[in-house]
């Protein structure tokens, strides 16, 4: 069976509530969802929310997204099939809703070889990528000789309901919906379809919206009983047919919920490229190999493309990083990019970044600061421990751990030894790391212990008017600006501020 | 309408309704919880800080006669769930009255009538089940074992509304009404009328005469006079009727709103009893404020009542996982500091939620609190990070501080719970002190939770230090600030 998804049906790892809601990526489907993909936010949850560390995985999925966004025409084609098999899949539903109706079958079997050979039509197209490659062998039908015999089958009886174009139908005098309706032929009636609005119009039945859909998917109980009469005395069996479709439509509910995920995703690339932000996909490693060049965070965009700045960042040398900086200078956006691209990149999706470089990691933990009020009779430092704890029950090995102001509720001292001590295990247990700590002291003390074999620097200091992110060989001092006189806060403001006693 | 509440006989100060923060920070849902009471309500009641003494003095006095009287209070508590019938009855007669009123005759010659009779029956029904309900909650309220002032109020409230005069005309008025069964027997009296038909008063006997002469007057034509005849009395009984079943309604709304107003008044002492006897189950020393003029906030065995409600709900034992402190505040500048873990936040949950009830007039978890009379609460508590939106932490604590400060608090108490730990230890004390000087000068107390040895190793004179000593005593007592360091909290990183 097709699975656009997990093509070699490998294992995959559930990212942690926490790391999905710190990373706020559920957010990133906002935009796209309104663009009426809002049945499928389920599905993409699910996906985005699992990561997974296999390769060809990795590569099938990220090679197919990204020839997607970067040949429109394929990607309008693939929307096409989707549309396409999703309005055969809504019709199968709404004949499977209805109790019993030969000719709607006969009918969905007709839609159902139109669809197939019109898919296959348009996947005709020269894919590069191995879930092009995909498709294009599922719906490669012509040849196939089940298929032959489906279509040989379904023409055999849309022979006999042609004859219901000459048929009369009479409804038993004393009328209601349930009256028994005996079918005769006659040439000159003008078709059943003719013959069933006009009755239902006497009896003021209104007819419902224009769906475009064809007449048997009105589900009177008239209709329903015209249709059974009509299959009893032409006697159609669509019992091949059956078989076919239904080994047929498990395979295209499969394709259509994979397509609905990369179509998703599609949608949320080309709204961050509609900001003028690039995408890319990722290049998979097994080294430990890590860098991204025009990293951004792309929840900003939420807010305005302007705040957005892109970052370089490159992992290879150390596993640990500990990022200072002033307030508001984008330390927390870093982070959450960082775990972002991981997060995206675990899935196989292209990440909002120029290029990436990823060596897939195991899991992905964030940590960021708890309100008050969490876990009573325990203080703040506690539930931080606590969390702490938990994520280090399993194996950090080749995990990634974001802490964002990490030990903030104690002292800078005890900050210090704990934030030390951390540090010391997650390098001693191969796990990659980045911390930023509000601790001013912290970074310094840590440069001056000099064990740093492992452990770099970051700053988000400005230089030239950007915050960027960049590698210090030291921990570098930084002044705040003084967005406390923003808020009326400052000394001054505070002097003359109310009237004195 | 009826000018008596039973929280107090006055309009109370909305501006002195203080930020819902407040409610959040301290942990209110967990109370209400413990207590199985809506909290929703109880924040209103904790939330307007408007308290008076002498309205202190009133609840307490009310709640006591309650407390003393308790068989009385549970039956009148009892009796909501018939009001709430009632109510419905009332709501249901409202709405069929309502589209009544939108028909200006009848819609078929008596069929209208028919209708209108049985909105009647509804209404009356639940006119005269409201009438049985302040037979009822009369001779309650009466109940000579009820001594307070508040209650006498209430009652001889209740008294004049039920012996109002327009009182028994109407009761009179209705129970002659609705005793008649059918429609054309439920008039009497003289029907005048000329000759556009127009009738002035309906009665019984000229139904009759009026038909009568319809059929002289058309003798040939039998079947129309009697038609026209009906048709005729039937519209003038109609808007009879109307104004008869508004009158009926608005009676019923009133009584309607009465009670509204008692139930929901009651619910504070509902509250109240509950409360206390919540200390009283739990070995928790109790203590009534009904005295604000204290110079400074000092407390003895003050316990965390959202701590207590927590322990509580987890069925654990009180006495063993709660710890209370005994202080007084006399400086407006108060630290605390102390192990991680120590109870520092519970301490200043304590007294925030101390405060809160003792200005609701609601029993307070303390052997002894004297409490001045404050202006406003306001808490200042570490916000969860996910919230955020783009703005950083710090951004968003300094706006949360600027609403603060915004409103000048003068006279009132401050609690901060290690604010502005998102920046520079450097910065945040500066800002911290600037703070501190400046709610000085509004003679406003704030209690601040810290970490910051910069800020500790300054404290002199003008100010307090409290530390909590943490395990196993948990215990807040007022020593020099605590700057020690080096707990082993990790011991799983070995």
């Amino acid at each position: 069976m097709i699975n656009l998804l997990n093509p070699f049906n490998t294992a995959k790892i559930r990212q942690s509530e926490n790391t999905v809601k710190c990373l706020r990526l559920f957010e990133l489907c906002d935009e796209a969802a309104t663009h009426g993909f809002r049945s499928i936010l389920p599905i993409v949850k699910k996906e985005l929310s699992e990561l997974t560390t296999d390769l060809p995985t990795l590569k099938f999925r990220s090679e197919f997204a990204a020839e997607l966004y970067n040949n429109r025409d394929v990607c309008e084609i693939i929307r096409e099939v989707y549309t396409e098999i999703g309005e055969y899949l809504k019709l199968s539903e709404a004949y499977y809703a209805i109790d019993s109706r030969k000719y709607a079958e006969t009918a969905l079997n007709i839609f159902l070889t139109e669809k197939l050979l019109k898919i296959e039509k348009l996947l005709s197209v020269e894919g590069k990528s191995e879930g092009i490659r995909m498709l294009q062998q599922t719906f490669s039908l012509s040849e196939d000789e089940e298929f032959k015999q489906f279509q040989i089958e379904v023409e055999k009886h849309t022979a006999s309901i042609d004859r219901f174009k000459s048929v009369e139908i009479n409804v038993s005098p004393d009328v209601g919906m349930r009256k028994k309706i005996e079918i005769t032929d006659s040439p000159e009636t003008g078709g059943i379809e003719s013959q069933v609005h006009s009755y239902l119009e006497r009896l003021g039945v209104k007819q419902t919206e224009e769906t475009g859909a064809p007449w048997f998917t009105m589900y009177s109980e008239f209709e329903l009983a015209v249709l059974e009469a009509l299959a009893s005395k032409y006697d159609i069996s669509t019992e091949y047919s059956s078989k076919f479709r239904s080994k047929c439509e498990p395979m295209l509910y499969a394709v259509h919920k994979g397509l609905s995920f990369y179509l998703f995703m599609q949608s949320i690339y080309e709204h961050w490229e509609g900001a003028g932000l690039s995408v890319c996909a990722t290049e998979y490693n097994d080294h430990g190999s890590n860098s991204f060049q025009g990293l951004y965070d792309s929840i900003l965009l939420k807010e305005s493309p302007e705040v957005i700045i892109p970052n370089d960042f490159d992992f290879s040398g150390e596993r640990g990083f500990v990022l200072s900086g002033a307030n508001s200078s984008g330390k927390t956006s870093f982070l959450r990019a960082v775990g972002t691209a991981f997060s995206l990149s675990g899935c196989g999706c292209l990440i909002p970044a120029k290029s990436a470089c990823v060596s897939p990691v195991n899991a992905i933990y964030t940590h960021f600061p708890q309100g008050e009020t969490v876990n009573f009779g325990f203080g703040r430092l506690k539930t931080e421990i606590d969390i702490l704890q938990g994520f280090l029950k399993n194996d950090p090995n080749n995990s990634l751990f974001l802490f964002n102001e990490i030990f903030s509720s104690t002292n800078g001292d005890d900050a210090y030894i704990y934030t030390k001590r951390l540090i010391a295990y997650l390098i001693r247990n191969n796990a990659y790391f980045i911390l930023i700590s509000h601790h001013k002291t912290i970074p310094p003390r840590l440069f001056a212990d000099g064990e740093t074999s492992q452990l770099a620097f970051l700053t988000t200091n400005v230089i030239d008017t950007k915050y960027a992110v960049r590698r210090v060989s030291s921990p570098e001092n930084y002044e705040n600006d003084s967005i406390i006189e923003e808020y009326g806060l400052s000394a001054e403001q505070l002097k003359t501020g109310g009237q004195e006693e | 309408m009826i000018e008596c509440s039973l929280l107090f006989p006055q309009k109370r100060d909305f501006d002195q309704y203080l930020d819902e923060r407040v409610i959040s920070d301290l942990s209110v849902g967990t109370i209400a919880a413990a207590l199985d009471f809506d909290e929703k309500i109880m924040s209103k009641y904790l939330l307007d800080f408007s308290a008076s003494e002498a309205e202190l003095e009133f609840l307490h006095e009310l709640a006591d006669d309650f407390i003393c009287n308790e068989g009385l209070f549970h039956e009148l508590i009892y009796k909501k769930s018939e009001f709430e019938l009632i109510r419905e009855k009332t709501n249901a007669a409202s709405k069929d009255i309502h589209s009544m009123m939108s028909l200006r005759e009848p819609t078929t010659d008596w069929g209208g009538n028919y209708t209108i009779v049985s909105i009647f029956h509804l209404v009356s029904e639940a006119l005269k089940a409201y009438w049985r309900f302040f037979d009822d909650i009369l001779p309650i309220l009466g109940n000579k074992g009820f001594r307070s002032a508040g209650l006498d109020r209430l009652k001889n409230a209740f008294f004049d509304i039920v012996s109002g005069s327009g009182f028994d005309t109407l009761r009179a008025e209705i129970s002659n009404y609705t005793s008649l069964t059918s429609l054309s027997a439920s008039y009497s009296g003289v029907l005048n009328f000329n000759r556009s038909f127009h009738i002035e008063k309906i009665t019984y006997e000229t139904v009759g005469t009026v038909q009568r002469d319809f059929r002289n007057r058309f003798k040939r034509k039998k079947t129309i006079a009697v038609k026209m005849s009906d048709r005729a009395v039937n519209r003038v009984l109609f808007n009879h009727n109307k104004s008869f079943a508004v009158k009926l309604l608005e009676m019923a709304q009133y009584y309607q709103k009465i009670l509204e107003d008692l139930y929901e008044d009651l619910q504070f002492y509902e509250l109240y009893i509950s409360l206390k006897s919540f200390y009283e189950t739990n070995g928790i020393p109790v203590s009534l404020i009904k005295n604000l003029s204290a110079k400074s906030l000092s407390f003895n065995e003050l316990s965390d009542l959202s701590l207590i409600a927590d322990v509580v709900s987890k069925g654990k034992d009180v006495e063993k996982n709660v710890k209370s402190n005994s202080a007084e505040i006399k400086t407006k500048k108060v630290f605390i500091s102390g192990m991680n873990q120590g109870g520092k936040t519970v301490f200043i949950r304590s007294v925030g939620i101390a405060v809160l009830l003792a200005k609701a007039g609601l029993p307070v978890p303390a052997a002894k609190f004297f409490c001045p009379d404050l202006n406003s609460l306001y808490t200042f508590f570490p916000i969860d990070d996910i919230v955020y939106e783009a703005n950083s932490r710090f951004r968003n604590e300094l706006a949360m501080m600027k609403k603060i400060v915004e409103k000048t608090p003068r006279n009132s108490l401050v609690l901060m719970n290690e604010p502005f730990i998102s920046t520079t230890e450097k910065e945040a004390v500066a800002l911290i002190e600037n703070l501190l000087d400046f709610f000085n000068r509004h003679n406003t107390c704030v209690i601040t939770v810290t970490h910051f040895k910069l800020l500790l190793s300054q404290i002199d004179e003008s100010a307090q230090s409290f530390v909590a000593s943490g395990y196993p005593s948990f215990s807040v007592s007022e020593e020099s600030p605590y700057l020690l360091t080096g707990h082993d909290l990790l011991p799983f990183l070995e």
